[in-house]
């Protein structure tokens, strides 16, 4: 079932064009990437989610209805995110809560669990003012949540954050889709991305350019690189469908041809001399989104 | 419904519950018992207030009539008993010598008609008393030497007519009495005008002050994740609206206690501060909306600036028209301020509480439709800013962009 089903938006600020004709389906308990360089559309793609924006044209589905009737059910984090300084924690939770229809009854227990969740069980008397930048985010990310949405939405989560945090988050979104909930997440980091989503939608130009699971894209998009170890040293390499190989001795890394054939290319390098290993490399998230950008371009 | 409840209720707990706020609000309480009671015993157990009469010796050339003028004077011129004249028979430029090493106050050249007084420096008080002291001596001596009683004289122009005033409702006042009812009338209507106008515009300058911080710490989005922009800013238009009127109660009350000091609790009917709170919130919905859609689309004070001169400009034109209105409130440029928004409820709540002034009816149900009519204008326009500013980063819009912005809103 598609908790968010996109059809066909458009928006555009004056001349420019954020967000063209896009089309996508998130599905329920997945965490889905939304991937993409700056000023790609994602932010603008999460708030027209949010009905924070109204799309020029299109339609889009929150959990089988309209954004702004399921604001309760939707948790969000946005890129540009802050807290009300003055304001203890605690109470900025619960303001956020109540907003989001929450009643007072079992705040206290709900606050502090989240707390807990997000490895900060002390800091609910302090001002948000005395925190760490670090400590705000994680505070910021327990607001979105502590409502107990059925769909997270985090832009840019781990901007900011040190290795450790973004570990703890790390585990936080994943522990939230395993609870059976929804998470869309945007950012331009691709390595992370590839870490923890199960799902991707290369946005670049306001045009979504990919959608698909790693598993599916793999088989899409063919490895690109051989890793080779001949038993003997080697001193120079060349073999049709190679572009580029990189190396000396006996360790070379080769860069297949575009329309070569990686099969072809093993069968080649085994002919060539004797080899200890031959490796197909595996495609990675960011070699897709820079090939796919390059072309979107060109 | 709920939601503009829980944001009104944040806006006004930040706001009240500060030192700053709690001490702002009692300020003026505090200075008005400050003035009225303590000052006045303070300055009565220390003396503050007794200023010395000038003291010293006054020189006098070339006049011997107006020595003894001057001896007369000083006996019957309270604030001179401690000036002594004395005559010399030197020069009036060794006289000055004297004057300048300070052995004298002052010196009287009385040669001519009317004498010349000189003085080393001096306060302005000083100055006068001693003036008055040589003027008074120079008419005793003219009056003595046309054989005229000048003690008679000044009885004589001293004189005032009792007054009697009568009221609409037939009673009798004694002049003195009506002065004094006036003048409270009068400081009834400016005190109202001023509260509506202090009330409207510190609320005004929170919500503007609120919307910026909530910008500049990037809550707003996260803020717009629950509830719409429209939510958002009834919500912080009701909270610090609220904050207003709170302290307008305390500066009011502080009024009322002070008219009912003086005995004059019927300047207050019941219908006048009804409709001044009518006016209050039309006033404040007014200008507040304008300075929230302000605060959304600035990035910092210094930018809001700029946007706001023309509204606080505007503001000033009722109190400039006070003076004009104060002896025709029911005249053409009344009526004309009255039904011009946005000072229509400035005007009209300086006439409304002039006692014994009556404004028409058809003049107040006019205003308040006009006043109504521009408080829905500013709240419209306002949120087609408000949900546009509230996103937007960058540069701070100017009155073009703005215009656009509602256009498109």
């Amino acid at each position: 079932m598609a908790v968010v089903d996109v059809r066909g938006i458009t928006k555009s600020f004056r001349s420019v064009r954020a967000v063209d004709d896009l089309s996508l389906s998130v599905p329920q308990g997945t965490i889905t990437g939304f991937l993409g360089p700056n000023g790609a559309g994602k932010s603008t793609t999460i708030r027209m989610i949010m009905s924070i924006l109204r799309p020029d044209t299109g339609r889009i589905d929150v959990l089988g209805g309209d954004a702004w009737t399921r604001k309760d059910r939707i948790g969000y984090l946005p890129e540009e995110r802050g807290v009300y300084r003055k304001m203890k924690v605690e109470d900025f939770l619960a303001f956020i809560a109540k907003l989001k229809g929450v009643t007072r009854r079992g705040m206290a227990e709900r606050i502090q669990q989240w707390l807990e969740r997000i490895e900060l069980p002390h800091v609910a008397k302090m001002r948000c003012e005395d925190l760490s930048k670090g400590m705000q985010q994680k505070v910021q990310f327990a607001a979105a949540l502590v409502h107990e949405p059925d769909l997270v939405i985090l832009d840019e989560p781990f901007s900011g954050l040190d290795p450790v945090n973004a570990d703890v988050l790390h585990g936080l979104i994943v522990s939230l889709r395993d609870e059976g909930r929804t998470v869309i997440f945007s950012t331009h980091v691709l390595h992370q991305a590839e870490r923890i989503c199960d799902r991707f939608v290369l946005i670049n130009g306001g045009r979504k350019l990919l959608d698909s699971t790693i598993g599916e894209m793999r088989t899409q998009f063919a490895p690109r690189t051989v890793r080779v170890e001949f038993l003997a040293p080697v001193e120079e390499l060349a073999i049709p469908g190679v572009e580029r190989a990189t190396g000396n001795g006996r360790d070379w890394r080769l860069l297949l041809a575009p329309d070569s054939d990686p099969q072809e290319v093993v069968a080649r390098v085994t002919g060539f001399a004797p080899v200890r290993l031959v490796e197909l490399g595996q495609v990675s998230v960011e070699e897709v989104f820079r090939q796919l950008v390059a072309e979107a371009r060109s | 419904m709920t939601r503009i409840t829980v944001i009104a209720w944040r806006e006004f707990r930040a706001t009240v519950f500060t030192w700053a706020f709690l001490l702002s609000v009692a300020l003026l309480p505090i200075g008005m018992v400050g003035f009225a009671v303590v000052l006045p015993l303070f300055a009565q157990a220390t003396g503050a207030l007794d200023r010395d009469p000038p003291s010293g010796e006054v020189l006098v050339v070339a006049g011997p009539q107006m020595l003894d003028a001057l001896e007369e004077e000083s006996t019957r011129f309270r604030r001179a008993r401690a000036l002594v004249p004395r005559a010399t028979d030197g020069s009036l430029d060794e006289a000055l010598v004297r004057l300048r090493a300070d052995t004298v106050l002052a010196v009287v050249a009385a040669e001519e008609s009317p004498p010349t007084l000189y003085m080393n420096g001096g306060t302005l008080s000083e100055r006068n008393i001693v003036r008055s002291f040589v003027g008074r001596a120079e008419a005793r001596r003219l009056a003595d030497d046309a054989g005229q009683d000048v003690d008679a004289m000044r009885e004589l122009l001293d004189v005032e007519a009792k007054m009697v005033v009568l009221s609409d409702d037939g009673t009798e006042h004694g002049g003195m009495a009506r002065d004094v009812r006036d003048v409270a009338e009068l400081g009834v209507a400016m005190g109202a005008e001023l509260l509506l106008w202090l009330g409207v515009f510190v609320s005004a300058q929170y919500l503007l002050q609120t919307t910026i911080e909530e910008r500049s710490s990037k809550i707003m989005e996260v803020l717009l994740s629950a509830v719409s922009p429209m939510q958002l800013m009834a919500g912080k238009i009701v909270g610090l609206g609220f904050v207003g009127l709170l302290m307008t109660s305390v500066y009011g009350i502080t009024m009322l206690v002070m008219l009912t000091s003086l005995g004059l609790t019927d300047l207050l009917s019941p219908w006048r501060m009804v409709l001044f709170g009518v006016f209050y919130v039309l006033a404040y919905v007014q200008m507040g909306s304008v300075f929230a859609a302000i605060g959304s689309a600035v990035n910092e004070l210094r930018e809001a600036q700029s946007l706001m001169t023309p509204a606080v400009m505007t503001m000033t034109v009722p109190f400039m028209a006070i003076p004009l209105l104060i002896d025709v409130p029911n005249g053409g440029l009344a009526v004309a301020l009255s039904l011009t928004p946005p000072i229509s409820p400035y005007t009209m709540i300086f006439r409304l509480m002039l006692p014994a002034n009556t404004v028409p009816a058809w003049e107040i149900a006019a205003a308040l439709v006009v006043s109504t009519a521009w408080a829905a204008l500013m709240l419209w326009g306002s949120t087609r800013v408000f949900r546009i500013g509230v996103l937007m980063r960058g540069k701070a819009p100017g009155f073009f962009e703005l215009w656009r912005w509602i256009r498109v809103g």
